[in-house]
């Protein structure tokens, strides 16, 4: 009778142990990864107060994920992440980095980590920005889901800071030590850094090299020391990058340190410029325009003139959009300064040119992001409309302007060069209705700059306003 | 490795079960008696996926009470996990408050005048639930997930050393395998060490 009884009693623990052990390996199951495109995804992610008046400032909002299909990697229509990426057979390469969020009760998911975080409010902004390409005439540029790299591990330490690779063309995030906000949710960084994939693309027609000045040099090394199978090819992507001149530039020949001196009181002396001071020329104007215009483009998305300060303050000062006083004056750069600038580069033998150069694009930028700027304040009074409109109006002009670049650089003659006039006079020319005010400004802007060149003033003509050389 | 730990539990339970050894492996449990055991302190650690995307051991608190009748015992666990991450801008902190009860076969007995220990198995199902604390420059806001199910096995040791006739201090050795959904890694390895007192009836 005992022993019946501990025979029921032994197949009844079997039984239960059987169950037990199959509901622990039923609950053992992967996250789900995969959301339907019907779902309606929710995070939670800083964000700009885009409101008239409060440009500047951050706040949580909950905003909807579009086209995800992998929540766990926060990958979609918009972006893809890559954690920690090597660079392989020129394409970024690594693992997807796993997101951890808690669904609340209320069913909208929050970001249990700081990397999550980063994940969901770049692909927040790049949704958006996506969306504002369309807006502005620039959808179909960028094709697919922008390649992001976090964690990047970069040989010199580097920190601090973000850039875009075009021979990639991936976005690349370094760690954040600084007690700011994340560079990785600054949304006008990000809409920098997005601006540069369009103008690789659109000047420079994507060509490999023509990258924007952060610190790209060092990760590259990082990447060419690791895949040994391409080391020839990472050498000639070296040498590619050295090249900076625009298409068509021959090769660079040795520099030499010992420049005749007298070339610093002569700058316009072309005749005795050799292809190094060339390709110095164009390297500084046009990474210039390339940063100066790219700050343009994070004012226009995020509304905030000193976007840069939240997660970098130490750039405030000569970063920032908003100039008041004597100094409000918006001028750019002129042929014969930024000669003067490359010349005086060239005169220290012990100076590293590359370096010198990058310093000094970033001073040339910002004339051109602080004329931009002050042309779209000028665009909203002088058409009434709103400064977020007025915004969205230049940016169409820029990208309208952008391919004319790309077209003047491929017109230019081996010797001649690329002039900030030509590229203000590709702006006027995108501007189909010139408003007496904004004609005005850019007259202003044009006698002020380039003072070699014919005067201008403006004129109506059939009603419609035009600047005339006098 | 749920296939292996499902024939490993498996199997030691059918081998518990048709034990008839009276003493060591397999023993009845009589010398045990009952008792009843707090651990308020310890050495816990779980395996989780960190900032560098490796699986690492986490640390965190716990309290326990268990009742143990000759060979069978059941324990009630209380876990915390704290963890934050960000800057001083912008900035999250995690917080994971877990009840687990546990069902667990002692197979092996070990029974003297001073001190016991024993080697056992157990079952695990419970509840949890997630506290997100996000900060955005000075402004917090906090948000919780609803209850969770989560389930265990485990695998340890235990023992207890009588300082009195019914009081000893009690310690506890255990590897443990979570699996829930919500977590990352899916299923997680857990190791905990307890320390606490035993009161034998």
């Amino acid at each position: 009778m005992k022993r019946l009884f501990f025979n029921h009693v032994r197949r009844g623990c079997h039984l239960f142990a059987a169950v037990v052990s199959m509901g622990i390996l039923c609950s053992c199951s992967s996250k789900d990864e995969s959301v339907n495109s019907s779902d309606k995804v929710q995070v939670l992610v800083p964000m700009m107060d885009k409101s008239e008046g409060s440009s500047g400032s951050y706040s949580l909002q909950l905003i909807e994920l579009l086209g995800i299909s992998n929540l766990q990697e926060v990958k979609g229509d918009f972006a893809h992440f890559v954690f920690s990426p090597r660079i392989k057979n020129n394409h970024i390469d690594g693992e997807a980095p796993k997101a951890r969020f808690i669904k609340s009760s209320s069913g909208a998911y929050i970001p249990a980590n700081e990397i999550t975080q980063q994940m969901v409010a770049i692909y927040v902004h790049l949704q958006n920005l996506a969306n504002f390409d369309k807006e502005v005439g620039a959808s179909g540029i960028n094709v697919g889901p922008q390649a992001v790299g976090i964690g990047v591990s970069i040989k010199d330490g580097s920190e601090n800071n973000a850039f875009y690779d075009p021979k990639t063309d991936a976005l690349y995030f370094v760690p954040y030590t600084w007690k700011g906000l994340p560079i990785a949710v600054n949304g006008g960084i990000i809409a920098h850094e997005h601006f540069h994939s369009l103008f690789s693309k659109m000047v420079f027609n994507g060509q490999k090299g023509k990258s924007s000045l952060h610190d790209r040099r060092s990760f590259m090394s990082i990447a060419g020391g690791v895949d040994e199978a391409n080391e020839v090819d990472d050498k000639s992507r070296f040498e590619m990058l050295n090249r900076r001149g625009p298409p068509g530039t021959p090769e660079i020949p040795k520099f030499d340190s010992k420049i005749d001196k007298t070339k610093l009181e002569n700058p316009d002396d072309s005749g005795k410029e050799d292809s190094q001071f060339y390709q110095d020329y164009h390297y500084l104007l046009l990474s210039g325009m390339n940063e100066g215009l790219a700050d343009f483009w994070a004012w226009v998305y995020s509304g905030d003139p000193d976007f840069i300060a939240h997660s970098i303050p130490t750039e405030k000062a000569t970063r920032t959009l908003s100039i008041k006083g004597e100094s409000s004056r918006a001028i750019l750069p002129d042929q014969s300064n930024l000669k003067r600038i490359v010349r005086t580069g060239e005169s220290y033998e012990s100076l590293d040119i590359k370096d010198y150069l990058k310093s000094n694009a970033y001073l040339i930028g910002t004339q051109f992001a602080r004329a931009m700027k002050k042309f779209t304040d000028v665009t909203a009074q002088a058409r009434g409309v709103s400064n977020l409109v007025a915004r969205k109006q230049v940016a169409k002009l820029l990208i309208k302007t952008l391919p004319k670049i790309n077209l003047e650089l491929s017109k230019l003659a081996l010797d001649a060069y690329y002039h900030p006039s030509i590229f203000l006079n590709s702006f006027i020319d995108s501007i189909p209705d010139l408003k007496e005010k904004e004609c005005l400004f850019l007259s202003d802007v044009w006698n002020n700059s380039f003072l070699s060149e014919h005067r201008k003033s403006c004129k109506t003509q059939d009603a419609v306003w035009k600047m005339i050389s006098e | 490795m749920k296939i292996f730990l499902f024939f490993l539990i498996s199997t030691m339970l059918s081998i518990s079960l048709n034990a008839k050894a009276d003493s060591g492996f397999f023993s009845e449990g009589n010398g045990v008696g009952s008792n009843l055991n707090f651990y308020f302190t310890g050495l816990f650690s779980r395996s989780e996926r960190n900032a560098a995307q490796e699986i690492s051991g986490n640390d965190y608190s716990n309290v326990s009470l268990s009742y143990r009748l000759k060979n069978w015992s059941g324990l009630l666990e209380n876990s915390n996990i704290s963890e934050s991450s960000g800057n001083f801008s912008s900035n999250m902190t995690r917080l994971h408050q877990e009840w687990v009860g546990w069902a667990r076969y002692h197979f092996y007995n070990e029974d003297a005048d001073v001190y016991q220990c024993s080697l056992f198995a157990g079952i695990g199902l419970g509840t949890f639930q997630e506290e997100i604390k996000t900060n955005l420059l000075g402004t917090t806001r906090a948000d919780k997930t609803d209850n969770l199910f989560i389930s265990g096995l485990s695998l340890g040791w235990d023992g207890s050393y009588f300082f009195t006739m019914n009081w000893a201090l009690a310690a506890a050795l255990e590897v443990r395998v979570f699996g829930s959904k919500e977590i990352d890694p899916n299923p997680a390895l857990d190791e905990a060490f307890r320390l606490g007192i035993q009161y034998r009836f």
